[in-house]
């Protein structure tokens, strides 16, 4: 079954264009202080936290929406090449958010599809998006000029297990329930998230006119949530094992 | 004899004040459930529509909502006799808006009138320096500076 879907949106949509208008609306990150308690740091690590931290606030996100489908992914951007800690800055930024590589909400199936890495291989799974139990609060604030309201929610982390308190704020005058990456559900469109080491903030959205939603889907790398919890058991018990 | 008085007293007391806190728990914290299916004019269910239930007479209670399945079905826990407003919103389609007070639970379905408005045009629209919001205008006062305002004194 898993399979005839797959195939069904590769046929829609990897080697189509999605013929319509796009909504692109962009955030960028705001890494939270988490050497602030930690007075046992090495100068060297934290040089490097501090690194990876710099990284975090220059990156910046997108979440294309249309009729059909959201997608969400990083804007490349080209970072100085005389950096030698390029590739662990870019590693210590990542940690915070834990975004995924990419994530594509599916509306009218309710299925959300996105590419993970772990320990350097890439898993595209597919799922029903993620329930975080979301509370609305009276709370509302005004974000680019739209009123938002406050939510509460519960997320567990994939690879720890460990479940943390998010805070998004959305907007119900934009119906659309997609946010950064699998954070969505909300009644409106997520424009801010409070999370465990960042906070997430719109920047700008924007109309276009360009039928520009290219999706790289492996099909056959496509899992389902079952199996990867089972690849993610199986690899903390090595590692546990390792570590012993 | 003296024992069993001591008991017996001691159980009536703890049940009366048992009940005491109990009852109100019981009587205040009585939910109902609003079921139903939204879909379109030709009863196609419509999925993904968002349904959000505000208390209007009490702010203690809260603001719950649901996102209507793939078979158009949504359900709701609504507090037993509180008036309710539900938004029902879906782009797409015309804004509903309806008012609720449940003693039971119940079943309504709402159908939802299309509309040619887009993403695009929500945006532009809640742009505007004038939002008319039901029986209120609200005038975005920052879409009204004149040139004079920006102007270092």
């Amino acid at each position: 079954m898993t399979k005839y879907f797959v195939s069904f949106i590769l046929i829609c949509l990897l080697n189509a264009e999605i013929q319509a208008q796009n909504t692109d609306v962009y955030y960028k990150v705001f890494p939270k202080d988490i050497l602030k308690d930690k007075q046992n740091i090495d100068q060297q690590t934290r040089r490097l936290v501090e690194g990876g931290v710099n990284y975090a606030k220059r990156e910046e996100y997108i979440l294309k929406i249309n009729d059909t489908l959201s997608l969400f992914s990083k804007v490349n951007k080209l970072i100085s090449l005389d950096d030698p800690l390029k590739d662990i800055h870019e590693g210590i930024a990542k940690n915070f958010t834990n975004f995924n590589n990419q994530t594509l909400y599916i509306f009218n199936n309710n299925q959300i599809i996105y590419d993970i890495s772990i320990l350097n291989t890439t898993y595209t799974v597919m799922q029903e998006p993620i329930n975080f139990n979301w509370k609305l609060s009276n709370n509302q604030k005004e974000i680019l000029g739209y009123n938002a309201q406050k939510a509460e929610g519960v997320h567990k982390d994939i690879l720890t297990g460990k479940t943390f308190k998010i805070e998004a704020w959305f907007i119900r005058d934009i119906p659309v329930s997609a946010g950064p990456d699998v954070f969505m559900g909300l009644p409106g469109l997520i424009v801010e998230l409070d999370l465990l080491r960042s906070v997430i903030k719109i920047s700008k959205i924007e109309k276009t006119n360009k039928a520009d939603i290219n999706l790289k889907i492996d099909e056959k790398q496509s899992i389902d949530r079952d199996q990867l919890d089972k690849i993610i058991r199986n690899l903390n018990t090595k590692v546990n094992e390792i570590s012993n | 004899m003296k024992f069993k008085i001591i008991i017996y007293s001691f159980l009536n007391s703890y049940l009366k004040i048992a009940v005491f806190f109990l009852f109100p728990i019981i009587s205040f914290s009585q939910t109902h459930q609003l079921t139903g299916k939204t879909q379109d004019s030709l009863q196609n269910p419509v999925p993904n529509t968002n349904i959000i239930a505000t208390p209007l007479t009490q702010e203690d209670f809260k603001i719950t909502f649901a996102i209507s399945s793939l078979e158009g079905e949504y359900k709701l826990k609504l507090e037993n006799n509180i008036l309710y407003q539900i938004a029902i919103t879906h782009l797409g389609y015309k804004k509903i808006t309806d008012t609720i007070t449940l003693t039971s639970d119940k079943v309504k379905n709402y159908t939802l009138q299309e509309s040619t408005e887009t993403l695009e045009e929500v945006l532009i629209k809640a742009e505007m320096a004038v939002i008319v919001k039901e029986d209120t205008i609200t005038y975005r006062t920052d879409q009204f500076k004149t040139r004079d305002e920006g102007r270092p004194t």
